[in-house]
């Protein structure tokens, strides 16, 4: 890495990190309207750091200002990758002054799974959290899944060229328009609207339920945050269960499904494109997948008598089967219900769907749909060629906001990047049996961290081994930026070592 | 912020849509606990 690189990555970094103190401001007016002084105070000191770091980074970057169009690909993966691991540093500050955490690492933890959208939680006595650290939890989560990245640079950097490598950087390889920043206004748009929209209606479902005005709207704001962005997050420590309400979990399920959707697609059907609906590829992808893990925990689970009606197991099993296909994380049951009711054959599907995920594009995790899609479309093809002539050419398409030639590297791609999923929970099974849960257990967990879906079987507790919080921590960070980023900003840290180290020889 | 027409017709699309996914996984839960 040259001296410019590190330049030009340290110039954006501090952008995000500045944006990001000053997203703390949120928290800080919670706490004044709460009157919580001493979350107001921990707000205060985390915020000034936050500012003084971003600043330094700005300011040891600035002689690439004002050059944007020099921006590469792979300033655009290491400016992502390493403003996420600086940010969990600086964002578990107020977790860590809060007192509600055990250690420093279980702080960082618990912002890597809100910023990924994971959902996991080592945080303490969540009853009894303050409203602004609340609003920070699932603010982290809300902006996670829009795009950390993509938020500062879009609306505090004034130049926008070389933008769009900042997007793939995050996940989001996705040009609603040909601007980024008008991109990231229609995706900031849809997200608005619909929290407007989603608030109001878990509000009232919240009025419904018997909670007071104020009460029910925090609780409809943080609910529709984790909902919206599939995070998985709640206020109480029981969850969505804590509400005891039909109505409210038909909703939450309504917008983590919608959440789960491309942001392209909203578009699309914001535009008035509305068979994009049912022609899209991973539309058609999750309806398959999700109707037939549905219908399979639905047959494994009837037989056992635990849920006597159909209400009980909608509530029980179609929830937390969608919400782990979506990688939401929500559940409606205990987590070592999971491991002593739902039997292997539940546990089997839920680690499958949480391994599927969402859409790309999305706030969701997993390999996503459409790389199963394209896979899937590229196994049919291939036989379809077998059986063929061998004279005959045929070109396969699948529909994905417009028809697409099915290519050999497109299918390779994705091939790929579902083989890197699979090892990293692999390894993450591995490490789980290693340190002496079971395989059931150690699978299912690793599947949730994987796909950043938040569910938990009882392996995620303060009191697990720390090798596997860090393991957790680095699986989350991965499967979410989807691994290129991560692996660009390693490859220029090596050369950057590698040139350090000859002129030191030399 | 000014929603169009379009626009809430495009929100409205896919509230219904995913309710109606919603109600088929229901029937089918409703199928099995028979």
């Amino acid at each position: 890495m040259s001296v410019r690189s590190a330049e030009i990555i340290s110039y954006y970094a501090g952008y995000v990190i500045l944006g990001t103190s000053l997203l703390m401001i949120i928290p800080v007016v919670t706490a004044l309207l709460s009157q919580e002084w001493v979350p107001l105070l921990d707000f205060t000191i985390s915020m000034g750091i936050a500012a003084s770091l971003g600043l330094i980074f700005v300011l040891l970057g600035r002689r690439t200002r004002g050059q944007a169009g020099s921006i590469q690909w792979k300033h655009g993966f290491a400016v992502a990758a390493l403003s996420w691991i600086i940010l969990m540093f600086l964002c578990s500050i107020p977790y860590m002054l809060s007192g509600h955490t055990y250690s420093y690492l279980d702080a960082c933890f618990d912002v890597m799974s809100g910023f990924t959208t994971t959902g996991l939680v080592l945080t303490q006595d969540l009853d009894h959290l303050s409203n602004a650290l609340n609003m920070w939890r699932h603010m982290l989560t809300f902006i996670g899944g829009q795009g950390m990245v993509v938020l500062a640079l879009s609306f505090i950097v004034k130049e926008s060229s070389g933008g769009y490598k900042f997007y793939v950087g995050e996940g989001k390889d996705i040009a609603l328009v040909p601007n980024v920043k008008g991109t990231a206004r229609i995706i900031w748009k849809i997200s608005m609207v619909y929290f407007l929209f989603g608030t109001i209606v878990l509000w009232i479902a919240g009025l419904f339920i018997g909670l007071n005005p104020a009460s029910a709207l925090l609780h409809a704001i943080y609910m529709f945050e984790s909902s919206w962005s599939t995070g998985g997050f709640a206020p109480m420590t029981q969850n969505i269960m804590y509400y005891h309400s039909f109505l409210y979990e038909v909703v939450t399920m309504v917008f983590f499904i919608i959440g789960s959707f491309n942001f392209g697609l909203h578009y699309a059907i914001w535009q008035g494109k509305r068979k994009e609906f049912v022609r899209n590829i991973e539309i058609q992808s999750f309806a398959i997948t999700a109707f037939l893990a549905t219908a399979l925990a639905i047959a494994a689970l009837s037989r056992t008598g635990l849920y006597m009606d159909a209400v009980s197991m909608f509530r029980r099993v179609v929830f937390n089967v969608v919400s782990a296909h979506t990688t939401t994380g929500l559940g409606s049951v205990y987590a070592r219900q999971f491991a002593l009711q739902w039997g292997d054959a539940g546990i089997l599907i839920m680690v499958i769907v949480m391994l599927i995920g969402g859409s790309a594009c999305s706030t969701a995790g997993g390999f996503k749909g459409l790389r199963v899609g394209i896979v899937f479309k590229g196994i049919i093809s291939d036989v379809k060629k077998l059986l063929s002539s061998e004279r005959s050419m045929r070109v396969y398409k699948f529909h994905y906001m417009k028809d697409i030639v099915l290519s050999d590297g497109l299918v390779r791609a994705s091939a790929l990047i579902i083989i890197c999923y699979m090892v990293l929970f692999g390894i993450g099974t591995l490490l789980g049996t290693f340190c002496g849960y079971s395989l059931a257990d150690s699978s299912f967990e690793a599947a949730s961290v994987t796909g950043n879906v938040g569910l938990s079987i009882g392996i995620t507790s303060a009191s697990m081994p720390a090798v596997m919080k860090i393991y957790y921590i680095l699986a989350m960070y991965l499967g979410r930026l989807e691994f290129l980023s991560v692996f660009a900003l390693i490859g220029m840290a090596i050369t950057g070592v590698k040139r350090i180290w000859k002129r030191k020889r030399g | 912020m000014r929603l169009t027409k379009m626009e809430i017709l495009g929100l409205l699309t896919e509230i219904i849509g995913v309710l109606a996914f919603l109600g088929i996984l229901f029937v089918v839960t409703y199928l099995f606990a028979r």
